[in-house]
């Protein structure tokens, strides 16, 4: 029973964190003074995502989405997942900075810092987990 | 890795989600194991085979997953 309890709170997390974010969403941009219309479909997207992270939990797309901590193997496929759009990430980063310079854009350019806090993010992380072991 | 982990469920009538529940994982990686497309952590082969009564070494073989991927 509790072993279910505790699936249901896991799975709840995804769902329950894309909920909480639409409010914020929502939040920000009434803040922001964006048009309402607009704002509500920022926030619907996001109230969206959620609702289809509850209504397709049997998919295990889905539910590895929704609670990647689930289980081991969710947290692996998560972690190859993450992997893998970080070193599309890079790439973008990379030839995102490469594509300013070639237009003369470098004073202006995001790329250098995202490409400074996603290597100082990595070189961090790897050091905590090499120390751990 | 190939392993005897469906034998040995079905020989004590569980089903995939029965053995999931008990080992606190999902059905679909029970799944995954059996039809070895997942090898399970340590921790969890030892969960596997202290739920059956035997040891991870007869239930995994090991060579087998050296000359897989």
């Amino acid at each position: 029973m509790s072993n279910n309890n505790n699936q249901v709170a896991a799975f709840m997390y995804g769902p329950g964190a894309a909920f909480v974010l639409a409010v914020v969403i929502f939040a920000v941009a009434l803040l922001g003074h964006v048009p309402i219309g607009l704002a509500l479909l920022m926030a619907g997207v996001m109230a969206a995502y959620g609702v289809v992270l509850i209504a397709g939990r049997r998919w295990e797309f889905i539910g590895v989405l929704a609670a990647p901590g689930q289980d081991e193997r969710a947290f692996n496929l998560h972690q190859r997942a993450a992997a893998a759009a970080g070193q599309v990430m890079a790439a973008v980063i990379v030839g995102g900075f490469m594509w300013d310079v070639l237009k003369g854009n470098v004073d202006h350019s995001q790329w250098p810092w995202l490409g400074a806090l996603f290597g100082v993010t990595y070189l961090l992380a790897l050091l905590v987990f090499v120390r751990r072991g | 890795m190939r392993n005897r982990v469906r034998d040995l469920r079905t020989a004590r009538n569980l089903s995939q989600g029965e053995l999931a529940a008990k080992l606190n994982v999902s059905r679909q990686t029970v799944n995954a194991i059996e039809t070895e497309k997942y090898t399970p952590s340590l921790p969890l082969a030892l969960a596997l085979a202290r739920f059956f009564g035997t040891t991870v070494e007869s239930m995994f073989d090991a060579e087998s997953g050296r000359s897989s991927r």
